[in-house]
């Protein structure tokens, strides 16, 4: 198909300036490096959010396991102090139950926070 | 792929790859370069996802001629591409003009035509292949390239180029 084509001869024969291969291989050795670097960048990001992800579960089930322990302790110091009559300690346990879930929360976002800022103190000391 | 085999493949692959970016870009070397350059970093970042059993180069070239589609969607260089067919032919005898009546030729062209003519003619790349590259049906390259062929040799020959 391609024989006595002129175009094949016009085509054969093209050879544009263009910026050495040198120059051309440094520059795309600058953005390999910068594309490198990013990718590392988000892969240490990556693995330190999931850690401490772990961490902030870990804390907040803590947090969950001891108030539910100290809860009989906590309804009984609550009622005496109080002097609560028999209707109000029908509620005691639904206020612990929501007591023990904001201490959960607020722990494991206080973990979150601080194993975060420790991790990322890590990185910078050894990148 | 390390980045060392990656190089490797560049190293084999980027003259090539820029003198057809170069001829689809209708003689904008800069412009060139810089998809050539933006085609090799998507396929680093995208290296997990090339097969072995692929041609590097086939692979490559897809890339580039998305980058290409792409760039000229967002950069509307139309403008560009009539300025270079209004040059006149009589610098051609300048060696930075050497080719302008080719330029001239090719940017009349859609790019789709443009793409099959250059990929069949510079890179030998059969049918079946630039079919793969620009996402085309075989018939569509077949009908793009007898086109094409068409319409490069009735510009060629026009008086004054």
């Amino acid at each position: 198909m391609k024989e006595n084509d002129p175009l094949k001869d016009m085509f054969a024969d093209f050879n544009p300036p263009m910026s050495s291969t040198a120059d051309f291989m440094a520059r795309l050795d600058v953005r390999l490096d910068a594309v490198e670097m990013i990718a590392e960048r988000t892969r240490r990001s990556r693995r330190r959010s999931r850690v401490a992800l772990c961490v902030a579960a870990l804390a907040g089930m803590v947090a969950g396991a001891l108030m539910m322990a100290l809860m009989p302790y906590f309804e009984s110091v609550l009622a005496g102090a109080l002097q609560l009559g028999l209707a109000a300690r029908e509620y005691l346990p639904l206020a612990g139950w929501a007591a023990t879930a904001a201490l959960s929360v607020a722990a494991a976002m206080a973990a979150y926070d601080i194993s975060s800022s420790l991790l990322d103190r890590q990185v910078c000391r050894v990148g | 792929m390390n980045r060392k085999q990656f190089v490797e493949y560049v190293e084999s692959t980027q003259r090539q790859l820029r003198r057809f970016l170069c001829a689809l870009c209708c003689g904008d070397s800069a412009l060139a370069d810089d998809i050539a350059q933006e085609t090799y970093i998507k396929a680093y970042m995208s290296s997990d996802g090339f097969r072995g059993d692929a041609k590097f180069s086939s692979w490559i070239y897809r890339i580039a001629y998305n980058t290409y589609v792409s760039h000229m969607r967002g950069a509307r260089r139309t403008s560009a591409l009539e300025a270079v067919a209004e040059v006149e032919s009589g610098e051609s005898a300048d060696g930075t003009f050497r080719y302008q009546a080719l330029y001239a030729s090719l940017a009349k062209l859609p790019p789709a035509e443009r793409t099959a003519i250059l990929l069949y003619y510079f890179d030998d790349s059969p049918v079946k292949e630039i079919a793969r590259i620009t996402g085309a049906t075989e018939n569509t390259v077949c009908q793009q390239l007898s086109r094409g062929r068409r319409h490069l040799r009735a510009f060629l020959e026009r008086p004054g180029l």
